[in-house]
């Protein structure tokens, strides 16, 4: 499999490197009662300033190869099968233990779903934020604190600097959020992984925390991978999107591209069976049956047996994930049918 | 599967929320699938219609575990000794002899000797069995009968009854074993084993109680708990079909390590003379009528205690091995 | 207009905060829900809509009869539920069943599906014999889309969508007029939820059921609703047709939440006008004076912070609790048709 190519018009590349780039990255889960395969041949690429979406069900993998990347796949029972992750073109797989810990914080960090289980109950917020900066930096105690008030005020958490010694359960959600947010930014890195960031909020809430994040990107121009299952936040916020189905990515593009005219089966029952807030539809469209367990993928296309297009060849053979427009790529037999439908 | 496609929603059972593989941060509902659930679908999924469940999956990982398997087949053997003894002796325990007295082993064709009355050792060590093993299944089979009822009551309704439950339980606590068997057990003036087991019963039950009470607790306000409420369903029936069978599986591990805890407690109170009395033939009443010989006769004390010991040991590994087995999170 | 088959009147539920262990002292109280007023007709779906903490789900409880209200009533064919007697109880229990959000949770591990499914019957013995049930049983699983031979499995061998039928089999067991729908799709991806959002529709064609729907997901609620009824902090504050609320919008708080949901549609991004509110929900135990949305609301005036507005039509012709009531088209409807065309050009009006 071919990496993806990044035909973001917004953002300009020299010389063909990516900021990030992962190629053909497969991750394995060896249970005592069989072989998880969580990502299978999975490559994409990253650039500055853009966000690229990975958009999957729970169950597709889709948060797997971030892990991959922060280091923070559980081993035993994970392994890396096989595939790189190349930051500024070194294989992140591959370099010593130290020098990735060096990556990982200062350059690429990563936002969680759960604000109250990631961030420590026992110590203060500022203490938390003013700890990247002693371990990273090596800054006083004092200079570590003084940068977290800023930082808070950047996140926009009101009363920034009274709210330092306080606890992680004495903010809001949102808040706290927030919180995880400005820790992640604390030592300014280059990428930004934000594993649903939304999904526990309000949606009152959740639109205050993708505007904070877009501005934030804006401002210092770091590329943002938004793992999320929900369609409305990607067509929000993200410039591209790859598009996870049991463990693979089944279609890939620019983001007004593949809503607007999908590619793969998948992605269109996934836009079909989703009500919508400004049009009252009679009847939805869904996808016949459920994910399957990564532990038992389906021969073939994975997808196969959910598909209304599938025919006998995808049982047999696993379509490969091809180019079909220019900055398109779609891993279905029928993927130009699709297309045009 | 061979055919292509489902026709029908229900045909894939290999269809798990599949979350916990995906963000272990995630804390949808739906990520309260562990590893283990996912894994036994992968397992119950494989061609045949195996009724996977809690106890069908611990009884799997249970025949795996040695410690489990060396444990089980020791009390196996303990327990065959406790109901045919004669299966282990010829002799008769209490046909004594007392020129035979202190005799070592070897002595008359005995394996292991006589003891101060010239009783046979071994035939006694034998016979000590089924008194720790009777003993230990009546005073925790008593107590789970006082246990699991009123914590059961007490964890449902709350209220004063828990409250005066609650109290009751921190005064027996606060009882010593020794002193509350002292004061129980002076009442009757030749207490058997039906009287030491009424005593370790008054002194040992509260903890299951504490332990069921804090299981229906978290139990009792479950959705399926709400949904017979909502279906209109007795109390009885929430507590006996819903609760009760949801909560029992942290008591059976204490239970089962608390076997070992009584049968060394009666051997305890018969060493001091609080429990049974002679001529009963129980493990504590060995050890202690080879006290005054340990310097002479080691193996008066050595051989009770070590059989003693194992057989504690034996409950306490069983329970632990019970304990991973139905809590996966635990290992 | 006919007889409400359940209504809700005034209902207000406050779980007392307490301090000291000996002598237990009322310090204060959560006001979960603070006069809430519903009418469910035969036939109709009601939808209530709201963000976590709004009290929808103690709302769910006390019309179940799970919890007692502190002050209120719940009315089933206009007899009050917590004043029943226990035929009549038995009756209410009969008729009105609840579906719950986690389908994890809601069924128990220790059953199997035909016993979950059976279970009413065994509760209300009356309405079906003995001998019929395990065919009944089957009935029902394929009524909702299951394979009948899968009732001797248990629950954790199903997935999320698969074990919400079995919670839909087991509330359709006893032939009820309403069902409570409490979050039925939230936990479900979301390939799965329109499977579910379809069956609960064909279910009430052909049963007549009426269903109140709680849930968050304003899209969901729009699609299943004929009524809708937004909470915030305990009290309704907009109540309507599904298109008086979502096409007629007229409470701050309603156009907000409007507003601030994602679309999934390339070609309505950038088309409505972004409401983001300031801050957080207040805590329900010590709730703003006056309108409780006020603290986060771009219109407050004083008056907002001193007298409750009531939900009453102010001419914008359905009832919103807002002083200064005022329909805004929050959400375009747009013409799926002519989407296509205008998709590049709306890329470079997205400002970053």
């Amino acid at each position: 499999m071919t990496t993806l190519p990044s035909p973001s018009p917004a953002v300009a590349r020299a010389g063909g490197e990516h900021l990030l780039e992962v190629q053909g990255l497969s991750v394995e889960f060896r249970t005592p009662y069989g072989v998880v395969r969580a990502v299978r041949d999975v490559s994409y690429t990253l650039d500055r300033g853009e966000t690229l979406a990975i958009l999957g069900e729970s169950g597709s993998g889709k948060s797997v190869s971030a892990q991959t990347i922060m280091g923070i796949l559980e081993s035993p029972p994970g392994h890396v099968t096989g595939g790189r992750i190349l930051y500024h073109g070194q294989d992140m797989l591959t370099m010593p233990k130290d020098e990735q810990r060096k990556l990982r914080g200062p350059e690429i960090s990563m936002v969680f779903q759960d604000a109250l289980s990631a961030l420590n109950p026992v110590f203060t917020v500022g203490a938390q934020i003013a700890e990247m900066f002693r371990a990273h930096r090596g800054a006083s105690k004092k200079e570590g604190l003084e940068k977290a008030a800023e930082l808070m005020d950047r996140v926009r958490i009101p009363n920034a600097r009274g709210r330092l010694k306080d606890y992680p359960h004495q903010f809001s959600g949102g808040m706290r959020q927030r919180v995880m947010i400005a820790m992640a930014l604390a030592l300014d890195p280059t990428v930004l992984i934000a594993d649903e960031p939304t999904t526990a909020l309000d949606v009152t809430v959740q639109a205050q925390i993708m505007d904070l994040l877009q501005e934030l990107q804006a401002e210092n121009g770091m590329g943002v991978i938004l793992i999320t299952h929900d369609l409305g936040v990607v067509n929000e916020v993200a410039d591209r999107v790859a598009v996870m189905y049991a463990g693979s990515i089944v279609e890939t593009g620019l983001i007004d591209e593949v809503f607007s005219r999908p590619a793969h089966p998948y992605t269109v029952g996934l836009m079909s069976s989703i009500p919508r807030v400004d049009a009252r539809d009679t009847r939805l469209t869904p996808i016949v049956g459920a994910p399957p367990n990564l532990a038992r993928i389906p021969s073939g296309c994975a997808f196969h047996p959910r598909c209304p297009r599938a025919q006998d060849v995808c049982a047999v053979e696993a379509p490969a994930l091809v180019e079909v427009a220019p900055g398109r790529r779609s891993a279905c037999h029928f993927a130009e049918e699709v297309l045009s439908a | 599967m061979s055919d292509t496609r489902p026709d029908r929603l229900g045909a894939p059972v290999d269809t798990p929320g599949g979350t916990a593989l995906d963000t272990p941060v995630e804390t949808g509902p739906g990520a309260a699938q562990d590893l283990k659930t996912e894994a036994a679908l992968v397992t119950g999924a494989g061609g045949d219609l195996r009724q996977a469940s809690l106890w069908s999956d611990a009884w799997r990982s249970l025949r795996r575990n040695p410690v489990f398997v060396g444990a089980a087949l020791l009390l196996l053997v303990l327990a065959l000794m406790a109901v045919f003894p004669q299966l282990f002796t010829g002799t008769d325990p209490e046909d004594c002899d007392i020129t035979f007295g202190r005799q070592g082993p070897g002595v008359n064709g005995s394996l292991l000797g006589y003891d101060l009355q010239g009783c046979d050792y071994y035939s006694n060590l034998v016979y000590g069995a089924r008194v720790s093993m009777a003993i230990g299944v009546l005073v925790v089979g008593g107590s789970l009968v006082i246990g699991v009822v009123l914590g059961a009551l007490s964890g449902y309704y709350g209220g004063w009854f828990d409250s005066l439950m609650s109290r009751i339980t921190d005064i027996f606590f606060g009882l010593p074993l020794i002193l509350g068997a002292i004061l129980i057990l002076n009442r009757f003036d030749k207490p058997g084993l039906l009287q030491v087991s009424l005593a370790l019963i008054a002194l040992g039950w509260m903890t299951i109680l504490r332990l069921l009470r804090s299981s229906v607790i978290s139990v009792k306000d479950s959705d399926y708990v709400q949904a017979a409420k909502a279906l209109g369903a007795s109390d009885f029936r929430i507590i006996t079909r819903h609760i009760l069978p949801n909560c029992l599986a942290p008591v059976l591990v204490y239970a089962t390590i608390a076997i070992g805890g009584v049968i060394a407690a009666e051997a305890t109170l018969s060493f001091l003379g609080i429990g049974l009395q002679r001529p009963s033939i129980s493990w504590g009443l060995q050890i202690e009528g080879g006290r005054d010989f340990v310097r002479t006769e080691p193996r008066l004390i050595l051989l009770p205690s070590a059989i003693l010991s194992v057989t504690v040991l034996a409950f306490i590994l069983l329970g632990d091995a019970l304990r991973d087995a139905l809590d996966p999170k635990s290992k | 207009m006919p007889e409400p088959l359940l209504e809700v009147k005034g209902l207000v539920k406050h779980f007392p905060i307490t301090l000291g262990v000996v002598r237990q002292k009322q310090v204060g109280a959560v006001r979960a829900v603070d006069g809430v007023d519903l009418a469910l007709y035969p036939q109709e779906t009601v939808g209530l809509v709201g963000e976590s903490g709004c009290g929808k789900s103690t709302v769910t409880k006390v019309l179940m009869a799970l919890e007692k209200p502190t002050a209120g009533q719940v009315l089933h064919h206009g007899k009050d539920v917590f004043s029943m007697s226990a035929k009549e109880q038995k009756q209410f229990r009969r008729s009105v069943q609840i579906i719950f959000q986690d389908p994890y949770t809601s069924l128990n591990p220790r059953m199997t599906v035909g016993d979950i499914v059976g279970e009413p019957w065994e509760i209300h013995p009356e309405v079906l014999p003995k001998k019929g049930r395990q065919a009944a049983v089957q009935d029902l699983l394929e009524r909702v889309g299951l394979n009948p031979d899968f009732i001797n499995r248990y629950p954790h061998q199903f997935s999320g969508g698969q074990r919400q039928r079995i919670g839909i089999a087991r509330a359709l067991a006893l032939k009820p007029e309403v069902i409570v729908c409490d979050e039925p799709v939230s936990a479900l991806d979301v390939s799965v939820q329109a499977q579910v959002v379809n069956l609960l529709g064909d279910l009430q064609q052909e049963f007549g059921l009426s269903y109140l729907f709680i849930a968050h997901d304003l899209s969901v609620v729009r699609h299943i609703s004929d009524r809708v009824n937004v909470m915030y902090l305990g009290r309704i504050i907009e109540s309507g047709t599904n298109e008086d609320v979502y096409e007629r919008p007229a409470h701050p708080y309603t156009q907000a939440l409007l507003s601030a949901v994602p679309s999934h549609d390339p070609a309505a991004r950038g088309q409505k006008k972004r409401i983001v509110l300031q801050g957080d929900l207040p805590s329900p135990a010590d709730p703003p004076t006056g309108c409780h949305f006020r603290t986060r609301c771009f219109k407050a005036q004083d008056v907002c912070a001193q007298e409750y507005p009531p939900l009453v039509d102010r001419g914008q012709g359905h009832p919103s609790a807002c002083h200064f009531a005022e329909v805004v088209d929050v959400v375009p409807v747009e013409d799926a048709a002519s989407a296509p065309d205008r998709v590049t050009s709306l890329r470079k009006t997205r400002g970053r």
